[in-house]
């Protein structure tokens, strides 16, 4: 992975009002969450993935439903630099809507999952793609009243990427 | 918006909108906003013009073999799990989709922005069949609530203040007053995140449709779009049979087009790409989705010299550019679609005799072709509209006898020349006689003509 792409997709996602930042190995990783998120927060983490269960380690307060956490916490299925997106994927019992129904998604992004193009990364599933694969980029918004910019509408307000 | 009375009555809509000024303010302000950020968010495409040409081209070869591209993506959706239906027009559409949430016992469906939906009346369809249908989409929340239709294809409250908005939040809803966005915002968010679990059904549209693999995709922004696809139980998806594309490798084209070409935006919040109904081994997703595949006019506009209106990807960047949308908003076109692709679409839609008014729509001054994503010649359109119109016998008496009058003076330099002394001694009492309709609006013929001058 050049680092090239991962410095485009970490000024995509910024632009996006997403906020992401680099770890430079997942052993910080612990550590970056403590220091990231609110001790008392409930947080969501299907802990399917090793970079799941070392997050699982940092959590003062585990829940196991999603829908009333306050935070999820999960690894994405990739990164497309051009765009600064995340995209998720209901591939392996995954819940698409982890990343929808908490007011905070914190993204765990490993670096060799970020695609350079969108054509990239469509070019992989456009033949068989899962059930759901959500691209997201920043955080909820709308501008439907008066094209005044209102973050988190439905989906949450605040998006952390940490790309490891 | 009626679909009994005989013809869309645009000069009086226009002419009632021009006089409300709180509606000019709304639309001058999101109109000017959207073109700024549209024109940024183009500046990072480096070949702007080859990418609309790639989007025209692919929109084309789909329209080229339309029938094709629907059985393949009949089959794979079918394959992924999903049940796929064609309706003809929007009766049959309305019946389907009806009868589908009644041998479910559905009560209420969560309901995504859907063009189309609008287009066929579906929530009044489904109210008259006691079916409680709530619009999940900001916008068109506030509209629903105040039982108002679209004005704008992206954002359909674009006619509403933020104090009107306010107003009827408290009213309707009995929370406090507020003219704050954000706080609004907050409001539909909370009232309307218990209706997304209530809900039996959700019913969205779909931005396009993939043949290759059977997917779907919507772009939004707030997630209302990806909470009724996978929360309900059921979901039905309506979309018009042009809205098909090859294969998701095209998406990223797309992607690059649709959202800059709406709101400025690189890419929206959320891209969902639906494919299928959920598996067994998956935890999310709708148990059953069915697909309305809807023609309502579809193929007669394919056969027809106007088929390029079908390449449309409902951008609504054609209406942000519009002078005659700018002033008049999108009500005043009195049916679904307003701006340069609405009076076209329309047109060809709903037949001359309904809809003749509408082409007047236009000054022709091609803007809206200029920042069409899919090149599509509206101006060339919408004078074979024109020109269709006076075939048909829908053009003016007046009109008519005045263009014959012209076409023949023009070519007899005698009668030119006679007709113009005449206007010069006229002009007094024509001026007079016809008030300020005729002197406002008509130019004053010159002393001396222009060919005079000249020689």
């Amino acid at each position: 992975m050049s680092s090239d792409i991962i410095e485009r997709f970490l000024d995509n996602a910024g632009k996006a009002a997403a906020n992401a930042s680099r770890l430079k190995s997942a052993r910080s990783l612990g550590k970056t969450l403590t220091e990231l998120l609110p001790a008392e927060a409930s947080v969501y983490c299907p802990g399917k993935s090793k970079l799941e269960q070392s997050a699982e380690k940092a959590l003062k307060n585990p829940v196991g439903d999603y829908a009333s956490a306050e935070i999820c916490i999960e690894e994405v299925l990739a990164g497309i630099a051009e765009t600064g997106s995340l995209v998720c994927s209901s591939d392996e019992g995954r819940a698409v809507q982890a990343s929808l129904l908490p007011a905070r998604h914190v993204a765990l992004l490993p670096a060799e999952k970020i695609f350079a193009t969108l054509d990239d990364f469509f070019a992989g599933v456009a033949a068989d793609p899962p059930t759901n694969l959500t691209l997201i980029t920043g955080p909820s918004r709308t501008a439907d009243i008066e094209l005044t910019l209102a973050i988190g509408v439905h989906g949450p307000g605040q998006l952390d990427i940490l790309v490891i | 918006m009626s679909d009994h009375q005989t013809s869309l009555d645009f000069r009086a809509n226009a002419a009632r909108a021009i006089k409300n000024a709180s509606l000019r303010g709304a639309l001058r302000n999101a109109t000017d906003t959207f073109g700024d950020r549209r024109g940024s968010a183009f500046e990072v495409i480096p070949d702007l013009d080859e990418l609309r040409e790639r989007a025209s081209t692919i929109r084309l070869e789909v329209l080229d073999n339309l029938p094709a591209y629907l059985d393949q993506f009949t089959a794979a959706a079918t394959r992924a799990g999903a049940k796929v239906h064609r309706a003809a027009d929007g009766a049959e559409a309305r019946g389907m989709i009806a009868a589908l949430l009644k041998e479910r016992g559905a009560k209420m469906v969560a309901k995504g922005k859907s063009m189309v939906s609008e287009e066929i009346h579906l929530n009044a369809h489904l109210e008259e069949a006691g079916i409680e249908v709530v619009e999940t989409d900001l916008g068109e929340y506030i509209i629903q609530l105040e039982h108002e239709t679209p004005s704008h294809i992206i954002v359909p409250a674009i006619h509403k203040t933020r104090q009107q908005v306010g107003r009827l939040f408290a009213d309707r809803l009995g929370v406090p007053y507020s003219e704050d966005p954000l706080e609004l915002t907050k409001i539909a968010r909370q009232v309307l995140r218990d209706k997304f679990f209530a809900a039996d059904a959700g019913i969205s549209g779909a931005n396009f449709a993939f043949a290759e693999s059977g997917s779907l995709v919507l772009f939004t922004n707030e997630g209302n779009g990806r909470m009724v696809t996978t929360i309900p139980p059921l979901h039905i998806v309506i979309l018009s049979v042009e809205k098909l594309l090859p294969s998701l490798r095209e998406l990223p084209t797309f992607i690059r087009l649709l959202p800059r070409s709406a709101t400025g935006q690189a890419i929206t919040s959320y891209v969902s790409i639906i494919t299928g109904a959920r598996k067994a081994e998956e935890l999310t997703g709708a148990k059953e989705l069915h697909i309305v595949l809807l023609d309502n006019g579809r193929s007669e506009i394919l056969a027809g010299a106007c088929r390029e209106m079908l390449k449309c990807i409902r951008c609504g960047a054609c209406m942000n550019v519009c002078p005659v949308y700018r002033t008049v908003g999108g009500h005043a076109y009195g049916w679904t679609y307003p701006g340069p692709m609405g009076l076209v679409l329309t047109n060809l839609l709903t037949g001359m005799k309904k809809s003749h008014p509408l082409v007047d729509a236009s000054t022709l001054c091609g803007a809206c072709v200029e920042v069409c994503p899919v090149k599509i010649p509206l101006v060339e359109l919408i004078l074979k509209l024109r020109q269709r119109r006076v075939e048909e016998g829908y053009s003016s008496s007046g009109t008519n006898l005045g263009m014959k009058m012209f076409a023949r003076a023009a070519t007899v330099p005698g009668l030119f020349n006679w007709g113009e002394r005449m206007a010069r001694i006229f002009w007094p009492v024509v001026s007079r006689l016809g008030g300020k309709d005729v002197a406002g609006r008509l130019p004053r013929p010159a002393d001396r003509p222009f060919h005079e001058r000249m020689k």
